[in-house]
């Protein structure tokens, strides 16, 4: 076949003759295909250039990031918040929950086989229904690639079971509880991990035997009988060769699987104990996964609800309190773990540890805090209100000491209502939502059954969760007397002897504005306008301070703007207060003792701690320091005062006067003997005059010489038939205070009486007789008036504390001409107005 | 170079077999820079196969030389075959084994379709005891064999004759005769008692009509198992008529139909997402081709993994053996994306250097081809050199996502026995071939052997 010459071909391949049949076209058209692939490995190579130099850095960048390929977030834990002793309010507590990841678990049986055990024998789980669960993913697997294929879709439901392969918090499945595992546990499922991972057998042995619950002995011995299996099972198999013969014989060999089962038998454990014994040496716990949560707790629960609000991890918009106006403190940042290989091929992994949030130290004292809680729920239970909100500041700084109303709730299950309230309160406060709410009748109309109980609950929740003292606003009413006052003084329009004549009303313009007295307070000095609360006198004042004056200082005094207190939700009642412009001398008149605006219990508590502190206006905040993880202070908002409004002198006299008013005015049943109170009065009409709905309220500090402590109380239309008397907020006051002084440690300025030690004061040997009951709660007025039957029943019903005839005798009260048993009446405006 | 001793002809059976060896192993032309070539790229792919299956074989309980141990037994194996294959006369091809051949891969086809093992999702392994096969693997030397040995065969060199054409052209101007004169055409039966057999198709006809029937078993079950190797079986058929063939208008109509149907289908495919006939996953493909982003973690996955493994080796790699992603993270990266790992591991220039040693081996058998002692090896070694080509250049075309994604694997250097097989057998042809080809000077020596010797020397 081969040419019968010899070729010369290495030396001059071009001229060797060709074969038969091999044309020289067919050696182009060769030359042609040989052109074409260097161009095509031209191409190539320009690519890989491309690739390897101008794409370079890109690519490992990419790359770098598949490094960290099991990239898991850790979270942080939120900072705690603290009362002003140190007390915590919030902290968060570590939960760990247990996630399964199906695809790597029924990657390989012996992986199964670890996670049903650790599943069964060492976190006490039903490993039946897990293997349930894996066998329904895979098979939902299978589905969806003969899915794929043929190019189909699978239902949304096993869509969804599809998609739980990687990632599945079982058995939240079931029944969406999260399941929340010991840490304790957790700890021993990963050391159970690193056991079998390690290659020194004694580990390996620790960990078989807590896995599978047996004994040395039956390990040992199950992997003698499983060994001889196999080797019977490869003698039997035959070499290479056996199987060349075999194959050309075509003879077969019955070869045995191992017997699983009889084993199991020998030594009474179950097949699965013994297959995974058998693959020992490989078997991993994959798939099995703790995820450390957070979970806020409040321990004092529902105490200072309104100031710490609660967090809700999932909707962090839609938190409250504290918890929402520092949510950028309080969460710190997440830590990152990051998985990866090493070059010697082991898994090892770098932490960036999570940084707990800060620390908030508040001004908040519980002790306060909760008397004036249990106060509040004293009154509702005796006597109710539509609403009953105290605040109490420290007037020397502005610190939020306490702050309450009656609606309270628990921040650790913030959406339950139904553990705290019974329905009855929950119909009742509905039914005032929709009252007050008139945007909710409107959307209530055309709603069906569903959608009127969703609005219902939400509706519910906000009414509770709502603050009254920031987001609601009201007339002050006399409470804003000494405002007036400070500011006619101050710029010396008035000082301590002016005289002014009060005839019972004064008129402008033919509608008459009265005083509550409408045969008139004769002639009062200016500490007696305000012990009097006497309205005639302050339109006079007001009249001297005329408008600019006025405006420009309730202005300074931050009426009717935000006070920029670090809570959420406070509203600034703008639109409900007088422009320069809209002050006319009606306008004015009436603004002098705080009717015709409106205001928020917030602006009013901080500009009155102005005007005792010394005129310096400091805007009201809860938070006092912000501390990081290790006690390093970060912050000290709101440490200084923003201005000061009036001076040291008017602040003095405005002190006194109030003084003047627990002691011998209208305030006068808040005084406790032996303690120097200082407090204002307020009763005012609500909007619409004519139904006699009023909210009283008191503010009252201790002790007059340099407050420590301001308390304002407001009541926002007791139950009562006839409102308009601010007892009721001064007996609150006064139940505050008696509690309040022994915790302050005040001692009293008289001999004999005092508080703190009563045993030890002789004459005071029974605290019961001197008006109050064991619980501290007050039986008796100073004039020993029975206020309460002895179980408890308010008397007040039946006697209304405003008659005339039941008001106590005053004797330490200058002579007036007027009654002071009947404390500061609201303004009555006539009729005339509206005609 | 001879160190063969003078000695008496039948002189014992044990000495004539070793004279044999001997003189097999001294005589003739012996391509050892080819085997010098294939042994380098044989012994880089065990080293790749190490570094690359290590991982996952620890990862799965096994030994970390489990696959490497596999790799290497697999190429002793395919050694010794090629050895023998080298020792087997290359003209048998086209007598006894051509049938054998055919009927082998039909069995094994058909077996395969009876009963495969199923991995990626289509059947692509056959149980044969021992071990596992990939017949398309083994298809392609199949086809190429036999391609060559029916283009070899006394049609296959008939068809290309002009003698055939000429024989057609009467019998068109005879019928035209006929019709003119009325009479009834010739019938088929009348050509060949008058012309002979082939006497009414053209030569060029016949040519690729036998061709393709020969071949239409293979490519269908090929076409419905494995569409990548059916790709690569049709460019062989396909370049091989090319060079066999003294036409060229029609390669050309082909070449740029072929061109045209591919940018229609990827304009088609990038306007609506659809092609008729096309699968969904193939579809699919060449939308990942166009814009592997769409779905970097899930369609698109594989394709920008090798991107980023090629980019993030730079010039010089990260070094032998610490890619890191081969740790799980570049799927089939001892298979069809082996080339990324070593563009990982040693950068750009060791993967020129790979591709500089692919380009010699090339050369080698451009030299076997031009060469060649006769029609039947320069047809062989162009399949082989074709399939080579086609196959490298598919390989690296596709880890650098210059065309769609097929499981091409890289000849010598993928893990995989069946893949070995095929290649180490058609190196084994080659050495055969490169055997037939005299040199001046061990041609003198051998006339002189002949000369004092009267046993027969190879042919």
């Amino acid at each position: 076949m081969a040419t019968k010459e010899p070729n010369n071909q290495e030396e001059r391949p071009a001229k060797a003759p060709r074969p038969p049949y091999v044309k020289e076209y067919m050696e182009g058209k060769l030359l042609l295909v040989t052109a074409v692939f260097i161009v095509a490995f031209l191409l190539l190579f320009v690519r890989l250039v491309y690739l390897a130099v101008f794409k370079n850095e890109e690519y490992i960048k990419n790359v770098n990031n598949n490094y960290g390929y099991q990239t898991t977030s850790i979270p942080a834990p939120r900072g705690k918040i603290l009362d002003r002793n140190g007390d915590v309010l919030a902290t968060s507590n570590a939960n760990y929950v247990l996630v399964i990841e199906p695809k790597s678990i029924t990657e390989q049986e012996y992986y199964r086989i670890a996670a049903l055990m650790v599943y069964k024998n060492v976190l006490g789980f039903d490993d039946q229904a897990l293997d349930a669960r894996l066998t329904e993913i895979e098979k939902v697997c299978e589905e969806k690639e003969t899915a794929d294929l043929l190019g189909r879709e699978l239902s949304d439901e096993k869509k969804a079971i599809y998609n739980r392969r990687w990632y599945w918090r079982y058995p939240e499945y079931e029944n969406e509880n999260r399941t929340v595992i010991d840490g304790d546990v957790m700890r021993k499922v990963q050391n159970l991990a690193e056991l079998l991972r390690s290659t020194k057998r004694a580990d390996k042995m620790e960990a078989i035997r807590t896995l599978f619950k047996v004994s040395d002995e039956q390990i040992t011995g199950i992997q003698a009988d499983v060994e001889e299996q196999r080797a019977a099972i490869k003698k039997a198999k035959g070499n290479i060769l056996t199987r060349i013969g075999d194959l050309i014989t075509g003879a077969t060999r019955e070869v045995k699987s191992i017997d699983y089962e009889e084993i199991a038998k020998k030594w009474s454990v179950d097949e699965m104990t013994v297959k995974g014994i058998a693959n020992m040496s490989v078997m991993r716990i994959v798939g099995i996964r703790f995820e450390t949560e957070y979970e806020r707790v409040y321990p004092y629960e529902t105490l200072a609800c309104k100031i710490l609000g609660f967090y809700s991890p999932y909707f962090p918009e839609s938190s409250m309190g504290l918890e929402r106006s520092y949510d950028s403190s309080l969460s710190g940042t997440d830590g990152v773990r990051k998985t990866y290989m090493t070059e010697d091929l082991n898994r090892d992994a770098t932490n960036i540890e999570p940084q707990e949030g800060n620390t908030l130290v508040t001004g908040i004292d519980i002790h306060i805090q909760s008397i004036i809680e249990k106060q509040i729920k004293q009154f509702m239970d005796e006597i109710g209100a539509d609403n009953v909100a105290i605040v109490c500041m420290n007037p020397q700084n502005g610190t939020i000491v306490a702050m309450a109303d009656d609606r309270v709730y628990n921040p650790n299950k913030h959406d339950d209502m139904a553990s705290y309230y019974t329905q009855e309160q929950l119909d009742e406060m509905w039914d005032k939502i929709l009252k007050e709410d008139k945007s909710m009748q409107k959307k209530l109309q055309g709603a069906t059954e569903e959608e009127r109980k969703t609005l219902q609950t939400s509706g519910i929740l906000n009414y509770v969760y709502r603050n009254y003292c920031l987001s609601n606003t009201y007339e002050p009413g006399s409470a804003f007397k000494p405002l007036t006052v400070a500011m006619a003084y101050e710029l010396g329009k008035v000082d301590e002897n002016s005289m002014f004549f009060c005839d019972g009303y004064a008129d402008f313009g033919g509608t008459k504005v009265r005083c509550h007295n409408r045969e008139g307070c004769g002639e009062l000095n200016l500490a007696g306008t305000l012990a009097n609360s006497c309205n005639d006198s302050l339109m006079q004042i007001v009249e001297r301070v005329g408008r600019d004056y006025f405006f420009d200082y309730r202005c300074r005094f931050n009426i009717g703007s935000k006070t920029g207190v670090d809570l959420p939700g406070e509203v600034s009642a703008e639109n409900l207060n007088f422009t320069a412009d809209q002050l006319n001398r009606l306008e004015l008149a009436t603004s002098s003792f705080g009717q015709g605006f409106n205001t928020t219990m917030m602006q009013m508590a901080a500009a009155l701690c102005t005007t005792i502190n010394g005129g310096y206006y400091y805007v009201p905040h809860v938070v006092t320091e912000e501390r990081s993880a290790d006690g390093q202070v970060v912050a000290r908002p709101y440490s200084t005062p923003v201005t000061q409004v009036i001076s040291k002198k008017t602040s003095d006299f405005l002190r006194e006067a109030m003084y003047e008013v627990v002691e011998e005015g209208t305030a006068s049943y808040v005084k406790i003997a032996g303690y120097e109170i200082g407090g204002k009065t307020g009763t005012a009409q609500k909007g619409n005059y004519a139904e006699n709905n009023y909210v009283i309220s008191l503010a009252s500090f201790i002790p007059v010489s340099e407050p420590d402590l301001f308390l304002y109380v407001v009541i926002d239309q007791p139950h009562l038939d006839e409102q308009n008397s601010s007892k009721w907020a001064q007996l609150l006051s006064k139940r505050i205070w008696m509690d309040v002084i022994p915790y302050l440690n005040l001692h009293s300025k008289e001999e004999g009486i005092d508080y703190l030690h009563p045993n030890e004061s002789g004459e005071d040997p029974d605290p019961p007789s001197d008006g109050y009951d064991s619980d501290g709660f007050i039986t008796v007025d100073e004039n020993g008036d029975q206020l309460l039957r002895p179980d408890g029943e308010p008397a007040v019903s039946d006697q209304p504390a405003d008659q005339p005839g039941q008001q106590p005798a005053q004797p330490d009260q200058p002579a007036q001409p007027d009654q002071p048993a009947q404390p500061d009446p609201p303004v009555v405006i006539d009729d005339e107005r509206d005609e | 170079m001879s160190e063969r001793q003078p000695r008496k002809a039948n002189e014992n059976i044990f000495i004539r077999f070793r004279n044999r060896i001997r003189r097999f192993l001294t005589q003739g032309y012996y391509d050892y820079s080819l085997i010098f070539l294939v042994t380098c790229l044989c012994l880089f792919g065990i080293m790749m196969v190490y570094s690359t299956t290590s991982y996952s074989d620890i990862q799965l309980g096994r030994s970390e030389w489990y696959s490497t141990l596999k790799q290497f037994k697999t190429l002793i194996l395919c050694v010794i075959g090629m050895v023998i294959i080298s020792m087997i006369n290359y003209h048998l091809y086209g007598k006894v084994i051509f049938v054998g051949i055919y009927i082998v891969l039909l069995g094994l086809f058909i077996a395969l379709m009876v009963s495969g093992t199923t991995a990626n999702a289509s059947q692509r392994w056959l149980n044969l005891g021992p071990f596992y096969v990939q017949p398309s693997e083994l298809a392609k030397p199949g086809i190429i064999v036999m391609l060559a040995a029916f283009l070899n065969s006394k049609y296959g060199v008939m068809m290309r004759k002009q003698r055939n054409q000429k024989r057609a052209r009467v019998v068109k101007e005879e019928n035209k005769k006929r019709v003119r004169e009325g009479k009834p055409k010739l019938r088929v039966k009348d050509e060949a008692i008058e012309y002979g057999m082939l006497g009414r198709f053209s030569g060029n006809n016949l040519f690729f009509i036998g061709g393709f029937l020969l071949m239409s078993p293979f490519l269908l079950l090929i076409v419905s198992e494995n569409l990548s190797t059916a790709i690569i079986v049709f460019l062989i058929i396909f370049g091989m008529f090319f060079i066999v063939s003294d036409k060229k208008k029609i390669f050309v109509v082909m070449a740029a139909a072929m061109v045209l149907l591919i940018i229609i289908v990827i304009v088609r495919i990038r306007e609506t997402g659809s092609f008729p006939l096309m699968k969904d996953y193939q579809v699919t493909r060449i939308k990942m081709w166009l814009d592997p982003e769409s779905d970097p973690a899930g369609k698109g996955y594989q394709i920008l993994q090798g991107l980023y493994t090629i980019g993030s080796g730079g010039l010089f790699g990260r070094g032998l053996g610490s890619s890191v992603q081969k740790l799980g993270l570049l799927p089939e990266a001892q298979n069809d994306m082996v080339f990324c790992i070593v563009c990982e591991e040693l950068g750009l220039f060791g993967a020129m250097l790979v591709l500089f040693v692919f380009a010699l081996l090339l050369w080698r058998i451009l030299f076997i081809i031009r060469n060649a002692p006769d029609y039947h090896g320069f047809l062989l070694a162009v399949g082989i050199f074709l399939h080579f080509s086609f196959q490298i250049l598919m390989n690296i075309a596709v880890t650098t996502n210059m065309m769609p994604n097929t499981g091409v694997i890289l000849p010598f250097i993928s893990n995989g026995g069946s893949a070995l097989m095929a290649s180490m057998a058609e190196v084994g042809i080659l050495l055969n071939i490169s055997r037939k080809i005299r040199v001046k000077q061990l041609d003198r020596e051998l006339r002189a052997a002949e000369n004092r010797s009267e046993d027969e020397t190879e042919e």
